[in-house]
């Protein structure tokens, strides 16, 4: 009797416990993280009688949850690719439209400034044309600094998000270090503490969103996390603090680094694998440092530029141009690791200044002391990784010069040098006076009336700066002396100051000014290349400004060029890491499926089994009434 | 092992697809509004750069066009302004004919005279034109006031030389060369001038002249001096040294060139012939035929000899202005050129943008509609397949 109470006790017990399962997995069907859960059963043993081994019903053993940890690591892991992929792709997009393309374009800016000088070619006494001019420097000014403003935003923007993500991640570093204690805890009871564990999980999970992990369990149930190469973010009960600190070389930067008992040490980007840290990481590393470069590259080279030919043409004052713009100054930063004196000042330093516009690179540099020959520096170009060693104080390189300070640089003294990267933050129109428009030109050249070959003159240019000014040596005048081309260049009493040969195609280059003919030259050719008489009527300069728009003044292409470039390089970025953010997006949608297929909730599965349970308990509860009944009768008979 | 499909996944999965559909939709609906294939950078870099190049150029060449038209403007004034020239010089010639009728007196010479200094000032203003924008077109590379300033020994230029030019890459001149033009005109007749002295008495004078044989030209300074005896006039051509009995109208032939004296020479008159040099200018040749003309002690032979020399001037001023007329007119067919070419590169730079970045209008609907039909249908099949579920038929 006791036997078949205690047979459909325990049928109901485990029909009931089957059934509070199926409804916890119904109940949890949409919560995130959720791993179904399942009752295990066992038989009880038999009981040995005369007659043969008699079952003793069935025991509920534990509940556990469904689980593949190889396919958990596994979603995790693509999940990680695919946050990196996806917060780089974000970036981007927000990147390239900082590039604007037509009309809010910067190369369609400095069009319009050459286009401004053309029209100033025309009329260079106009005082409107002249207000044109400085319009269109403004506004090519107004847009470098824009740009750069946009895209020191999205720095900024970058290492909060990265501080964001760093908080995110700590707390739940703590979250999963204690965790790790409840479960070992908990597992010490011989049961599986399922819902701990599936909560573990998901915060793994979350972890891995921002940064990639790699887990490890332990013998007594609790999971090691790792990051980067092999730095243990939890271990055990015990949880480390990642920190967003500033980048050692650059300030303005981010850089991830783990504080272990009070030392923080930095993590290298590219041993952090994926998660949204290391996509932002990336996109601040490479993608904006290259954007913030090509940008400051072609400002500071067509602004050089600019300035240096105002310092070649007279303005209507009568003197050499004044600067047009002003640029952002380059910058040398000491590295973090310096030597520094007491008040946190680095000891030694360096001044940077562009020497040749035309020869600048879009790149950053790095200067230390050069290791194959001491007392002497090493510069590393930072785009390609070209080395310059074997240079001393005062040296040119890639266009700018580095000067030492007063103190030099101490043993393992490291610096990152940004010529160019600076330049459009600090870009301002320097010439507010239209009358400072160097539109004329100091010389002007004509041919002789008496002249009796067919040479004409074709330009007169100034090249460069004259190594003794014009008008100490006053009116010159280039005298053909044989048919075949040879001349000398005279000055106003006949002494002459220079004589060559000329050839046609090739100019007649004196003290800055290049003279180009056109035709041949007989001999007693005479060509007067005298101060000009009238500045306010001269558009020498004028025309010289006008013709940049051809010259390639950014490192061997034109400035509209280099422009599209740039465009196009951003565009190619933005285009590849759209393609990688779907691919890995695809694919971590496949791994999180393979899954959840296996441990995730199917309502029609639970529904069949609420069905089966029903049916065992209602059987079970039958069994006990049988039983009930079986009782009643033998009382009964005893009874009577 | 048996396929299980998770609840959960199911419908993120479906979710998932239904976001898919709509930005693709969307995407191409923002396509076929603005017409453009490719919006940011990353749509298609190469198309995106080869766009913005296109893009500047025709910004280049409409500051080009704007060039060519200032030119144009420049050379089709200093044309209109040396045919104005060339009529006040032909008008001036009709005047000193006429002063070369003997018949007229002091008087008439007078008139004559205050016509020719009248034309004289018209002239000065059509070499002081203005080009309408505070420049003058014969000023040369540049000139802040007129640049033909009469002063006491003539008319002198206070320009620059050489042509303004508008533009670096061709040759596109804003003025011509004014001293070159007006003041360096060859004197004579090209290559000798002939005049007589001023002491001469007689009523003779010398003929313009011209070259009979190159190859014997000497390049040197010559003078013919006339002695009348007896009623005999003879020649002597010095430093040659040849004589001559004189023959009014008759050529006499020395080192190359052909001489021709007419007239009645006196006793010791003289006439001059020197090389030619290019310092003509027409203020100076008129204010010489001026003088003479208002000077009423001239006598027959110097009036002559001014009304030769002037319409020798005359003729060559206007011819040195038509080779100058001719050469601006070409430059003007250049522009010409220049112009039309500029427009056709013009076309192929918006056609090489529109190629880039346009969008094909006919395959973008297309594309369209069938992104239409797939978003219809993932939105149908979701509304009938999620629907289904066991617990619909457990009562």
């Amino acid at each position: 009797m006791s036997t078949l109470m205690q047979l459909g006790t325990r049928a109901m017990f485990a029909a009931y416990a089957q059934l509070q399962t199926t409804n916890q997995n119904i109940a949890n069907a949409n919560t995130p993280g959720y791993s179904r859960q399942q009752v295990m059963l066992g038989t009880a043993p038999g009981q040995f009688s005369g007659s043969g081994y008699f079952g003793r019903g069935v025991t509920v053993q534990t509940v556990t949850r469904a689980t593949n940890m190889f396919l958990t690591a596994q979603a995790a892991a693509t999940q990680s690719a695919a946050s990196a992929d996806a917060s780089r792709l974000t970036m981007l997009q927000q990147l390239e439209r900082v590039f604007g393309t037509g009309q809010a374009g910067l190369g369609y800016a400095a069009t319009q400034v050459f286009n401004a000088f053309s029209e100033l070619a025309a009329a260079p006494g106009d005082m409107a044309a002249r207000q044109a001019v400085l319009a269109r420097a403004e506004d090519f000014a107004s847009l470098a600094r824009s740009n750069s403003d946009q895209i020191e935003m999205l720095q900024a923007n970058v290492v909060s998000d990265v501080r964001n993500a760093v908080d995110v991640v700590n707390v739940a570093a703590v979250g999963v270090a204690d965790l790790n204690r409840r479960i070992a805890e908990a597992l010490a009871t011989g049961h599986t503490p399922n819902d701990l564990m599936d909560s573990r999980d998901q915060l793994i999970r979350d972890i891995s969103n921002k940064i990639e992990v790699n887990t490890i369990t332990a013998p007594d149930g609790s999971l090691s996390v790792f990051v980067g190469n092999g730095q243990s973010l939890v271990l055990g009960g015990q949880a480390n603090q990642l920190v967003a600190m500033q980048d050692r070389f650059d300030p303005s930067r981010a850089e991830l680094g783990m504080n272990v008992a009070g030392f923080t040490t930095p993590l290298a980007t590219s041993t952090l694998g994926g998660g949204e840290i290391s996509g932002l990481l990336q996109f601040q590393d490479s993608d904006l440092v290259e954007a913030r470069n090509r940008l400051g590259h072609i400002v500071a080279a067509l602004g050089t530029a600019i300035n240096t030919q105002q310092s070649l043409g007279v303005d209507l004052t009568g003197g050499a141009g004044a600067p047009l713009f002003e640029l952002g100054e380059p910058v040398a930063i000491a590295h973090k690791a310096n030597a520094r004196d007491a008040f946190g000042v680095p000891l030694a330093s360096i001044t940077l200044a562009v020497a040749d516009p035309a020869a600048l690179k879009a790149s950053e540099y790095t200067l230390e002391e050069d290791p194959a020959s001491p007392g002497q520096y090493l510069i590393t170009r930072l785009f390609d990784g070209q080395t310059f060693g074997g240079l001393n104080d005062g040296d040119t390189v890639d266009g700018f010069t580095f000067t030492l300070g007063a103190v030099p640089p101490q043993p393992g003294d490291r610096f990152l040098l940004k010529p160019v990267s600076t330049a459009a933050a600090g870009a301002a129109l320097a010439l507010q006076n239209p009358r400072g428009v160097a539109a004329a030109s100091p010389l002007m050249a004509a041919a002789a009336a008496t002249n009796t070959g067919t040479a004409a003159v074709g330009s007169l240019q100034m090249a460069s700066a004259p190594a003794t000014p014009y008008a100490a040596i006053g009116d010159m005048s280039v005298v053909f002396t044989s048919g075949t081309g040879d001349y000398e260049i005279r000055d106003g009493g006949g002494a002459v100051l220079s004589s060559g040969t000329w050839a046609a195609g090739n100019p007649i280059a004196f003290n800055g000014f290049e003279l180009h003919l056109t035709g041949v030259p007989a001999n007693g050719d005479q060509f007067a290349v005298t101060l000009t008489a009238f500045p306010n009527a001269s558009n020498g300069n004028a025309l010289a400004f006008d013709a940049m728009a051809t010259r390639l003044l950014v490192d061997g292409s034109t400035v509209s060029d280099a422009y599209a470039e740039a465009l196009a390089s951003v565009g190619v970025r933005a285009q590849g890491a759209a393609a990688a953010a779907d691919t890995s997006a695809a694919v971590a949608a496949r791994t999180m499926e393979a899954l959840t297929s296996e441990v995730g909730v199917n309502l029609d599965e639970e529904a069949a089994r609420l069905i089966q349970y029903q049916q065992a308990l209602q059987a079970a509860a039958k069994m006990l009434q049988t039983a009930q009944s079986v009782m009643d009768m033998l009382v009964e008979l005893g009874g009577r | 092992m048996t396929m299980r499909v998770s609840n959960l996944s199911r419908y993120e999965g479906a979710i998932d697809t239904l976001q898919r559909r709509q930005t693709e939709m969307s995407h191409a609906q923002l396509q076929m509004t603005s017409g453009k294939r490719v919006h940011v950078p990353s749509d298609d870099p190469t198309a995106a750069a080869r766009a913005e190049r296109a893009f500047i150029a025709q910004q280049r060449i409409t500051a080009e066009q704007r060039s060519v038209d200032v030119s144009r403007n420049a050379m089709a004034l200093v044309e209109a302004g040396l045919g104005q020239a060339g009529d006040l010089l032909q008008s001036a010639r009709e005047r000193l004919l006429e002063a070369g009728n003997g018949s007229y007196n002091d008087g008439e010479r007078q008139a004559l005279s205050t016509h020719l200094k009248q034309l004289r000032s018209q002239l000065l203003a059509v070499a002081n034109q203005t080009d309408g924008a505070g420049g003058y077109i014969f000023g040369g590379q540049g000139s802040v006031a007129p640049p033909f300033q009469d002063a006491v020994g003539g008319v002198a230029f206070a320009g620059s030389g050489g042509q303004g030019q508008v533009s670096v890459s061709e040759q596109m001149p804003t003025s011509v060369d004014g001293e070159a033009l007006w003041l360096t005109v060859r004197s004579g007749n090209g290559v000798f001038v002939t005049d007589a002295a001023a002491t001469n008495t007689g009523s003779a004078y010398i003929a313009p002249g011209s070259v009979s044989d190159p190859s014997l030209l000497t390049g040197g300074s010559y003078d013919i001096t006339f002695s009348v005896v007896g009623g005999v006039t003879s020649y002597t051509v010095n430093p040659v040294g040849a004589t001559g009995s004189y023959v009014s109208g008759g050529t006499i032939y020395v080192d190359g060139m052909a001489l021709q004296v007419s007239g009645a020479p006196a006793d010791g008159d003289q006439f001059t012939i020197v090389p030619a040099a290019p310092d003509l200018d027409p203020f100076e040749a008129l204010d010489r035929a001026i003088a003479v003309l208002d000077d009423p002690a001239s006598n027959d032979g110097l009036v002559a000899q001014a009304v030769s020399n002037g319409v020798r001037d005359m003729d060559a001023v206007m011819s040195h202005f038509q080779a100058a007329r001719s050469v601006a007119g070409a430059t003007l067919s250049r522009l010409e050129v220049i112009d039309s070419r500029n427009q056709d590169r013009d076309l192929w730079a918006k056609s090489v943008q529109s190629d880039a970045e346009d969008l094909d209008m006919v395959q973008a609907v297309s594309d369209f509609q069938n992104k239409q039909t797939s978003y219809q249908a993932a939105l149908q099949s979701y509304s009938i397949v999620q629907r289904m579920s066991l617990f619909d038929y457990i009562k």
